[in-house]
């Protein structure tokens, strides 16, 4: 019974440990939420500098910090499974269930994405001259504020490494 | 042509999906549950195919959006 106690007394700390890094990449995203909203707001964006930009091989580096972010990211997830001890997705089931608010939000999410899409194409055709959302990155990765955009860029592609490149040890054939 | 709109609708975008999914991650890690990668993970092992477009169009929104700069 002691040594039950102990065990989960010890993963309560690694749990919250877990928790407060979860809590500092939130933080992190909250600054960069406000921080990006600010530079949005304030900074002169009428003409867009990618024309005059000095670093040629910036989108270069840019990519090259995309692909270090889901390296990270995939780096992390497997900290975080040895902490939480959890087990490895051998054989999972033919139908995964979600809670109801996860689905509501993927439900949610992808709707957004397809009106992000819609207005893409949209943008991409020329209808009334509206800029393509390729433009409004290219932009912020060719301004003066470019490091806000690489902070933002390693911060979200290490995100999706983590949720997109979970570390498992199934293999194919197993499926 | 850009405009602030645009510019705040990206940021809005781009960081503030991130941010509710980690909220989201730190709410079910604190109740106990896997973390979202691990139900991710599972979607994607049970349905490959769409895992596979989903890497594939990560990577090429890497090359659309940070190659070609200048030349568009």
């Amino acid at each position: 019974v002691a040594k039950a106690r102990v065990s989960r007394s010890g993963a309560a700390k690694v749990r919250a440990r877990v928790a407060l890094v979860q809590a500092g990449i939130l933080g992190f995203l909250t600054a960069l939420l406000l921080g990006g909203l600010y530079l949005s707001a304030t900074v002169d964006i009428k003409a867009c500098p990618v024309e005059t930009i000095a670093d040629p091989n910036r989108g270069l580096k840019f990519a090259g910090l995309a692909v270090v972010g889901l390296l990270i990211g995939r780096f992390v997830g497997s900290i975080t499974t040895r902490l939480l001890q959890v087990p490895f997705t051998a054989n999972p089931a033919p139908r995964v269930k979600l809670a109801p608010y996860i689905q509501w939000f993927l439900a949610i999410f992808l709707s957004f994405t397809f009106l992000c899409l819609l207005y893409e194409t949209a943008a991409v055709a020329g209808l009334y001259g509206w800029p393509p959302i390729t433009t409004y990155v290219r932009c912020a990765v060719a301004s003066p504020t470019w490091p806000v955009a690489a902070a933002g860029t390693l911060m979200i592609f290490g995100l999706l490494g983590n949720w997109l490149w979970y570390p498992t040890r199934a293999t194919w054939s197993g499926l | 042509m850009v405009g602030v709109v645009g510019f705040v609708l990206l940021v809005l975008f781009v960081v503030g999906v991130p941010l509710a999914v980690t909220a989201a991650d730190l709410f079910i890690v604190g109740r106990g549950k896997h973390p979202v990668g691990y139900y991710v993970n599972w979607f994607a092992r049970t349905h490959p195919f769409y895992a596979g477009v989903l890497a594939a169009v990560v990577g090429a929104m890497i090359s659309h959006f940070f190659l070609h700069l200048r030349n568009g």
